[in-house]
């Protein structure tokens, strides 16, 4: 039998050219996820196989060029440079050749087998342009598949070409891209000085473009590896060249445009597109933010309705008699133990469900308003809004989720484009009151204020989200790499969900939510239970209690009692928690009662400023550690929010006092 | 006859078109500009110019959404205008 080695390629693409959909056709569910190393973008790989040969895909972030301007680019250009797969699929959209070809034009400047996978043939039909593959095959001189990934047609000829290209049964003379007449002298010149010190891998004449291009990462790298009176020759002439970013556009263009002329046929010119006549709604300065207010609405009232609702329903009803069974079943064992089983093991179990639950939800509809298109608009709408905080507007989605549940919020933070956003939009997602932190500000505020219980709860609310935007502020100005948030992005062509996408998504995301956050959640259920249990049996003298009397004159700042303090702690667990804790710790029949009697105005006000502001619960807190991948970064924020909640917590009901009285 | 005039693209009425012949920046936003198909000589047709809103333009079959102050680095040479597609104000301004 003949050893075969398994090969490996990668798939390269810009953003919005179905890049994800023609993954999962080439891999099928023979998917993994993980992260690219070091960074919190996440790495997609498959595996496939023709005729016996075995092949691994690599799905490299979606990029609209290979010059080091975000993490992304870096990490897909590196990956071809360093890693050196066997081919690479280039996927294309057909409905945007020319535009789709810039990123083609680079990597074929990489010395790597290019097949282009020429996506989205019907959208482009539908844009009325025919295009000939076979004529763009001979202009470029790569291997051209059309296809229509979402419609599935064209993927089974993709993987039998990808084997013939590799295994040499096919060989194509890349016709490389020309651009060169632009600052061609000095350009030659460059590469002389530079061709000793390349490092292995990275083709000269390709180093010499992006140093041309003021690429800062190859421009450092070069610096560093040459004796410094020849840097300082090649400085001279880049410097020389200043505009040629302007002229190596153009001519790359030129290249490109000369391939797309034999191979494009526009029929008509003249329709305005289906997305044009959308966005003229859809991103009208006012209809657009009705729109986007309908929909948000409509998103809440469904995830609510089926999610949160229907769970929070059947765990009403169920959990409690599986408590009760499991205690049936193991009467006569030690009573930490039925205890931990009924109250720390299923209750954590549970919490789980009902996240799963609905978080697939949440996935479903999130999946589905990135997979039309619609997220970008959000973006554009929200974008002059969002950049005072230093935040893109598409972090206005995940933010705005944060008001029914921080858990999706954070997740949610992966539509930011770049780390730096995402893990802006990570750590500010738990100073947006959640539906349980909200609720119970309602239940409360009533006690101790009466008639002007709304005005509170609003103010409430108002001082959380003035919070959130000092922090913003504060992180942009402190995190590294601060850009000037001006707004270039890309409104995708609208196009009908794909549902074999939308579930390979949701799929991916409670996979990857059980895995990380999951296991922790419940773990964390377990040693918050048993710090409530442990010594006697009883929360009022359990561990967690005497937590509760250490931070007495914390609480004494505070005008709040240790029993108060332990219901804020045990708003860690959940935030309705804190409820349920102050019954069973005030005791008495009539909760609302005992805490008018214990609780001042000043005081009460006090506490809800500091339970609207406090850490986040356990399962937050674990999908901030699995999301941002740090603990550094979580026990940062976990700090600052511990640090402002008290600190505004004292203030307000120091200052409370003066008016309203002890 | 007639000397070419270049206007900064926000200038750019919606609905109407013309060719990019500039782009005052340095290369960092050209290479992102270039990436996603706005590079000198292609025609660029403004979809939405709204007083104090990032535009947004169709360059090579992409529709781009960019703030104005970049917006106002490239340079444009207006060219003839596209009526039909006017269901948006002709507003713009900063």
């Amino acid at each position: 039998m003949q050893e075969i080695k398994e090969e490996t390629i990668a798939l390269a693409g810009q953003p919005n050219v179905g890049k994800s959909t023609v993954f999962n056709a080439l891999t099928g569910l023979h998917q993994h996820v993980g992260n690219w190393p070091g960074k919190t973008v996440a790495r997609m790989t498959g595996s496939f196989s023709v005729n016996g040969q075995a092949y691994n895909v690599v799905d490299l972030p979606g990029t609209y060029s290979l010059t080091a301007n975000s993490a992304e680019e870096v990490i897909a250009r590196d990956y071809v440079v360093n890693d050196k797969p066997d081919a690479v699929v280039a996927v294309v959209n057909a409905a945007a050749l020319e535009r789709s070809l810039y990123l083609v034009s680079e990597l074929m400047a990489l010395d790597v087998p290019v097949i282009i996978a020429l996506n989205m043939m019907d959208v482009a039909e539908d844009e009325g342009l025919a295009i000939d593959p076979r004529a763009l095959e001979e202009a470029l001189g790569v291997c051209v598949v059309p296809m229509a990934a979402a419609r599935n047609i064209g993927v089974d000829e993709l993987a039998p070409a990808v084997h013939e290209v590799v295994s040499g049964k096919r060989v194509l003379t890349p016709k490389m891209p020309e651009i060169r007449q632009t600052g061609d002298a000095s350009a030659e010149k460059i590469e002389l000085l530079i061709r000793d010190y390349v490092p292995a891998g990275h083709p000269p004449e390709w180093v010499v473009l992006k140093m041309m291009q003021g690429d800062d990462m190859i421009l450092d790298m070069m610096q560093d590896k040459m004796p410094p009176e020849s840097w300082k020759k090649v400085r001279e002439l880049l410097d020389e060249n200043r505009d040629t970013a302007l002229g190596l556009a153009r001519d790359r263009y030129r290249w490109i445009g000369q391939a797309a002329q034999k191979a494009v046929q526009k029929s008509s010119d003249e329709t305005l597109s289906l997305t044009a006549r959308w966005d003229a709604y859809a991103t009208h300065p006012v209809w657009g933010g009705v729109i986007m207010l309908i929909l948000i609405a409509l998103g809440l009232f469904i995830t609510k309705l089926t999610g949160m609702k229907l769970t929070w329903v059947s765990m009403d009803l169920f959990l409690p008699a599986i408590k009760e069974g499991a205690r049936n079943f193991m009467a006569g064992h030690s009573p930490w133990l039925v205890s931990m089983v009924a109250d720390g093991i299923i209750s954590g179990l549970g919490v789980l469900l009902i996240f799963s639950v609905f978080l697939t939800f949440f996935f479903v509809l999130l999946g589905i308003v990135e997979d039309v298109g619609y997220m970008a608009r959000v973006g554009y709408l929200m974008h002059r809004f969002m950049r005072r905080i230093g935040l893109h507007g598409k972090s206005f989605f995940p933010l705005g989720v944060g008001f029914a549940c921080n858990v999706p919020g954070v997740i949610g933070s992966r539509v930011a484009e770049t780390e730096r956003s995402r893990l802006m939009t990570i750590l500010l997602t738990p100073f947006v009151p959640c539906i349980a932190q909200t609720t119970v500000t309602v239940f409360l505020a009533p006690i101790f204020f009466g008639a002007l219980a709304p005005l509170v709860v609003i103010g409430l609310i108002l001082m959380d989200m003035a919070v959130l935007a000092v922090t913003g502020i504060i992180l942009n100005n402190g995190l590294p790499k601060r850009e000037r948030l001006g707004l270039i992005m890309e409104l995708p062509l609208y196009h009908w969900p794909n549902p074999k996408t939308i579930a390979i998504y949701v799929w991916h995301q409670m996979k990857h939510f059980l895995q990380r956050a999951g296991t922790v959640i419940f773990a964390m259920t377990v040693l918050i239970w048993a710090l409530g249990y442990f010594p006697h049996g009883r929360m009022e003298t359990s561990f967690l209690a005497g937590i509760g009397h250490l931070l007495t004159p914390l609480g004494d700042l505070m005008g709040l009692s240790w029993k108060m303090l332990v219901a804020l702690f045990a708003s860690f667990i959940a935030k309705e928690t804190a409820i349920a804790t102050m019954g069973v710790v005030m005791g008495g029949a009539d909760l609302a009662a005992a805490l008018k009697a214990a609780v001042s105005p000043a005081a009460g006000l006090g506490f809800l400023v500091t339970h609207m502001l406090f850490i986040p619960c356990i399962a937050t807190l674990s999908v901030i550690v699995g999301e941002a991948r740090s603990w550094k970064w979580t026990l940062a924020v976990v700090g600052y929010l511990f640090f402002v909640a008290f600190g505004m917590g004292i203030l307000v009901y120091q200052v409370a006092r003066l008016f309203l009285g002890e | 006859m007639k000397e070419i005039e270049i206007v900064p693209l926000t200038d750019v009425k919606a609905g109407e078109s013309g060719t990019v012949k500039t782009m005052n920046s340095g290369p960092g936003f050209i290479n992102r500009m270039a990436a996603m198909g706005v590079s000198p000589g292609v025609q660029v047709t403004v979809m939405q110019n709204f007083k104090k809103r990032p535009l947004i333009i169709m360059a090579r079959n992409t529709f781009i959404a960019i703030s104005r102050l970049e917006a106002g680095w490239i340079g444009m040479e207006a060219g003839k205008g596209r009526p039909e597609t006017g269901n948006r104000r002709p507003e713009t301004g900063d």
